[in-house]
């Protein structure tokens, strides 16, 4: 896909679980866009959405309770509604993912190596010998130390690190458009974790791929991503150039979250600007803004739905609140 | 990048020996060695020497499997340290029955970072919180009257900032920030002195990780409590703490004032550490400053424990292991060629 359409382009797309003879809204007329080479970040805390988006995504979601609507082109290709036979051609070839846990994707009876080469053999029809040749170079590439040994080990042989690389490895064997990660270095320690963030950073120039990086981490997201959809409570509250979002931030939760990390260099502030209360679990979530409870700007008008709308098309927020009515507090006051 | 030596950022009163004179906690040469069922052993905490003043908030970090938890575990007595020796409250402790170690019990605690899985889901937390008053008597060895222990679980609801009705209700109604206030709150039941607390925000989503943190730091102000802080979190430990301890593999390889230790690191892997965490900055990412992964702590690495992991490596620190030296700014430090 080099003529400049959009590898993925997601339009809002929705899914709810059938509880109770009721239709739970997990994701919420979500809507973002991922190009050619690009690495676009879905962050937001735990419960928000993201892994849901991504099973859905990957036609990995259980459609007896889950409820999809929406649109998901990749390729030009509708996903939703697509038959699970097609989106199991789909999976491990153009689209792959890659997940917190590694232990998930490989099974504990096969050595690493013997699991990657079967990935290549049928999706590529190359022999064991040939297969075990792009296994090592693969391993090689995602900066495992001894191939050999990494590829004929049993996943629970190897430190969590080289099972990531393992993982990415087997994800990249063939050579997929589309790389979805999620929490792809959350298990990991710090060094480690920078290590495996390089990998995917060169991943687009290495292997001509895109990333959809799935994170609670604002610190992963501004080191590795183009692009950002800030997830709260399924919906997407603010979308943009990570550039742009990370330095003026055009929703209050977006500003909120990156001012209650602290600082790891620099003056200490006596206490942290937290965020009060948690967000609302999924049947509990209002009309309007799901942030509302939460928000120090919230007024009678954020009662209603609000859509996303823009400082520019690129950068979108869904707050009645405009850029400049949004007076942050200093991150790091007193 | 420059910041001053000293501790100027600091929120918060350092303690110097002079105000207290004898430490709420010390520890000497502990060695905690596990035995496995295949009769090969891991040293775990190998040769930590600390001390912890009163009013402190000792930051202790280090990657996975570094031994931090094993630390806090055999400082507070919840495992048998291998040799080496503990002092708590000018107490030695290291071989302190368990009966007369009882009372002592009651002055140091522990909170967990899973909230759920140390509360009991099928018991109120008003019954969860009365649990240690009943067990532990008073100090005049009475017993706490049912009035006085509902007085005191009320109190503890406003020292966590929990309405009092939370009491009334079970575990699993509440968020994983609210059940770590209930985790903290029946740490404080009894008044201890020192709090250790393992990884106590690692689970929690940030914007509720920093109302915990501000818990950690207004309770320690209020009560006067004493912390060991163990997170993997740098920045977490740097707002929290007023010293910090950094382990690899199982020893302190650099310790100090918070700022002089996480701002000017002496250390090659401070240095590492700090360079590795992911910062919410666009276009601050540097390329991996570490190559590989820990080394397997079964095997006992000959000469610095870092080496071979070390950006600045020489030969001769492969054969020759580095003891934690005070340098002029009064951190210590175990390397043979600390950044200056
Ligand atoms: N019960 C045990 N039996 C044998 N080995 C153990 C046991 N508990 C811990 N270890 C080993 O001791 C070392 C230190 O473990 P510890 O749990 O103290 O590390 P940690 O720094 O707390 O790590 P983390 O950040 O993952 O919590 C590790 O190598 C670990 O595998
Ligand atoms: N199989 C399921 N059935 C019902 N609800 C689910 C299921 N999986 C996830 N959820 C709910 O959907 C919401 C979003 O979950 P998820 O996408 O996993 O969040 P995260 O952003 O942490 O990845 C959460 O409230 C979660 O409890
Ligand atoms: S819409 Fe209202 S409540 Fe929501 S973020 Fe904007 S100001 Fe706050
Ligand atoms: S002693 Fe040598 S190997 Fe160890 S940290 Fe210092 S420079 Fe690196
Ligand atoms: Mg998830
Ligand atoms: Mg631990």
């Amino acid at each position: 896909m080099e003529d400049g359409s959009p590898v993925l382009e997601v339009r809002e797309l929705s899914v709810g679980v059938r509880s109770g003879g009721r239709l739970v809204p997990l994701v919420e007329r979500i809507s973002f866009t991922v190009h050619a080479r690009e690495i676009v970040g879905l962050v937001g805390e735990s419960g928000c959405g993201k892994s849901i988006t991504a099973m859905a995504l990957m036609g990995l979601l259980d459609s007896s309770v889950m409820h999809v609507e929406g649109s998901i082109r990749f390729r030009g290709q509708e996903l939703v509604g697509l038959s699970p036979r097609h989106f199991r051609k789909l999976r491990g070839r153009a689209l792959a993912m890659v997940f917190q846990d590694p232990m998930t994707a490989f099974t504990p009876v096969y050595t690493v190596g013997w699991q990657i080469d079967e990935q290549i053999i049928v999706h590529e029809g190359l022999s064991r010998r040939q297969a075990r040749q792009r296994t090592l170079g693969l391993l090689a590439d995602m900066g495992v130390p001894d191939p050999q040994r990494t590829a004929d080990s049993y996943p629970h042989q190897l430190s969590g690190g080289l099972r990531q690389r393992a993982m990415i490895a087997m994800a990249l064997s063939c050579r997929p458009q589309l790389l979805i990660a999620d929490e792809p270095t959350t298990a990991l320690d710090v060094t480690v974790q920078a290590q495996i963030l390089d990998l995917l950073r060169n991943l687009r120039r290495d292997y001509g791929s895109s990333v959809l990086m799935i994170t609670h981490d604002m610190g992963v997201v501004a080191e590795t991503c183009d692009a950002v959809a800030v997830f709260y409570a399924g919906r997407v509250a603010e979308i943009g150039p990570s550039q742009e979002m990370f330095s003026r931030p055009a929703h209050p939760y977006t500003a909120a979250l990156l001012a209650s990390i602290p600082p790891l260099i620099g003056p200490r502030p006596h206490r942290l600007p937290a965020i009060a209360g948690a967000p609302p679990p999924p049947a509990q979530r209002p009309v309007g803004c799901a942030f509302a409870s939460r928000c120090s700007f919230a007024r009678d008008t954020c009662a209603k739905p609000v859509a996303l709308h823009g400082m520019n098309p690129e950068h979108q927020a869904a707050c009645v609140l405009s850029p400049d009515q949004l007076v942050f507090p200093v991150p790091c006051d007193d | 990048m420059f910041y001053p030596r000293t501790s100027l950022f600091s929120p918060f009163p350092v303690m110097t020996d002079m105000a207290s004179p004898l430490p709420v906690l010390s520890a000497s040469n502990l060695i905690k060695t596990y035995k496995l069922a295949d009769g090969r052993e891991v040293r775990a905490v190998d040769d930590v020497s600390l001390t912890v003043q009163a009013g402190d908030v000792l930051g202790l970090v280090g990657e996975s499997g570094c031994g931090k938890s094993t630390l806090g575990r055999c400082l507070l007595k919840l495992m048998d340290v291998s040799s080496g020796q503990i002092v708590f409250e000018g107490r030695d402790i290291t071989h302190m029955r368990e009966a007369t170690l009882r009372p002592l019990r009651q002055r140091m605690q522990m909170v967990f970072q899973d909230s759920y899985a140390s509360l009991n889901p099928r018991r109120r937390v008003g019954a969860l919180l009365a649990e240690p008053l009943k067990v532990h008597r008073q100090a005049d060895g009475q017993r706490r009257s049912s009035i006085a222990i509902t007085h005191r679980l009320e109190e503890l609801m406003d020292l966590v900032a929990l309405s009092r009705d939370a009491l009334e209700r079970y575990p699993h109604e509440f968020s994983g920030g609210q059940r770590q206030r209930i985790n903290i709150a029946r740490a404080l039941a009894l008044s201890p002195r020192l709090i250790v607390a393992d990884e106590p925000v690692s689970a929690l989503d940030v914007s509720v990780q920093a109302q915990i943190v501000n818990l950690f730091a207004d309770l320690r102000e209020q009560l006067g409590l004493t912390y060991l802080f163990i997170a993997h979190d740098l920045a977490v430990v740097r707002q929290i703490s007023t010293r910090v301890a950094v382990m690899y593999l199982g020893g302190i390889v650099e310790t100090g004032q918070t700022d002089v230790v996480l701002c000017q690191p002496a250390h090659p892997y401070t240095r590492a550490l700090m360079q590795a965490v992911p910062r919410p900055i666009v276009g601050g990412a540097k390329p991996p400053s570490l190559k590989g992964d820990i080394p397997s702590p079964m095997k006992r690495q000959a000469g610095c424990r870092f080496h071979t992991r070390c950006p600045v490596a020489q030969p001769y620190c492969a054969a020759n292991v580095p003891v934690l030296q005070r340098l002029d700014d009064g951190r210590d430090v175990a390397c043979h060629f600390p950044v200056a």
